[in-house]
């Protein structure tokens, strides 16, 4: 009896016939991004010089720059971390002058409506870096100096007469 | 299974992340000036007379005709100019006891005869210009011409006798 108790223990511990088995699959997505890094941006203030009237052109239709004028200043951008470049854009279409679209309106309180303010890469040379543009740069270092030049600019319709000249505007930053 | 459809649509739904941005304002303050003019300065000799062109009397006072010295302050190279003011010295050119008129700065000059400036070309008539006295004046051209005219004067106090007359001022002129 002894024995055959054992016989029976050891069929019961018997592996089972081989019948199929359960098989589950989970998918696992997992989805992320990685953002840009950025910079530090410094604001911009900047006192043009004051200039005569005689340096604009002297006829109501006459039109064009001062180099009197000429104030160079540059967009800083520092402790840039994880930062390809950058899309830049200067201000709106509410900061363009009314007749010279590709200036910054003078926002001076009694200022002339002859003057606008004329934003480009450099002073004598460079492009125009109109109201609303969008300008895009590479940079792979923890700085860098976007450099501009502003100057008056008279826009025709009438003569310049004295008084402030002055504009405002912000420049978005939107980093890669 | 439910969990495991659900976990790509989470993922999904994550994803419109804002690009990093920075922004800068940017201020540009100026000026613009009235125009300029040039001018010139003036140097006029004017004619002796006798102490006894002068009244006689040691409280006369009068101008002498025949001192009449016509001179102009021009203007020229004017630009961006719409107008001047013309201040003609300052009090401290003034006769102390005639004050309406230059004194006489001549070393050991006659006594009792200052200078009298007028605006006119005539010398007989026009308004006097006294020591400090501001002219405000409209034009619209190139050049302007503001007509003078220099004469001895006695004041009261004594009896003229001979010697020199000299007088020295400065015209400021401010432009518009």
């Amino acid at each position: 009896m002894t024995l055959a108790k054992a016989l029976v223990s050891v069929l019961l511990a018997a592996p089972l016939p081989a019948a199929a088995q359960e098989i589950s699959r989970a998918r696992i997505d997992l989805n992320g991004t990685l953002l840009a890094g950025t910079c530090t941006a410094t604001a911009v203030s900047k006192n043009m010089p004051a200039v005569g009237v005689n340096a604009f052109p002297q006829t109501a239709a006459g039109k064009g720059g001062a180099a009197a004028s000429y104030t160079d200043f540059t967009i800083n951008l520092t402790a840039c971390s994880s930062v390809t470049g950058a899309t830049f854009v200067f201000g709106t279409d509410a900061d363009r002058h009314a007749t010279e679209r590709d200036s910054f309106r003078n926002k001076g309180a009694g200022g002339s409506p002859y003057i606008a303010i004329w934003l480009r890469g450099s002073c004598s040379a460079g492009p125009t870096y109109q109201p609303a543009q969008a300008v895009t740069k590479t940079f792979t270092t923890a700085t860098y100096s976007f450099p501009l030049c502003a100057q008056y600019y008279k826009s025709a319709g009438g003569l310049v007469t004295q008084g402030p000249a002055s504009t405002s505007f912000i420049v978005t930053i939107t980093y890669q | 299974m439910n969990l495991l459809n659900c976990l790509p649509l989470l993922a999904l739904c994550a994803c419109p992340l804002a690009a990093a941005q920075s922004t800068v304002r940017v201020d540009l303050n100026g000026s613009i000036q009235a125009g300029t003019c040039t001018t010139a300065a003036v140097t006029k000799t004017m004619p002796a007379v006798k102490a006894s062109a002068f009244p006689q009397t040691a409280a006369g006072k009068a101008g002498v005709a025949a001192s009449y010295t016509p001179f102009d302050v021009a203007l020229t190279g004017c630009s961006g100019v719409t107008g001047a003011n013309f201040v003609f010295g300052a009090a401290a050119d003034a006769e102390p006891q005639q004050t309406d008129s230059f004194r006489n700065k001549a070393t050991n000059g006659a006594p009792f005869t200052a200078i009298w400036v007028r605006e006119t070309a005539a010398c007989s008539t026009g308004a006097t210009v006294r020591p400090g006295a501001t002219l405000s004046k409209t034009f619209a051209t190139a050049t302007y011409t503001l007509p003078m005219c220099a004469q001895y004067y006695k004041f009261a106090g004594g009896l003229v006798s001979m010697g020199p007359l000299t007088t020295t001022f400065t015209v400021t002129v401010t432009y518009r």
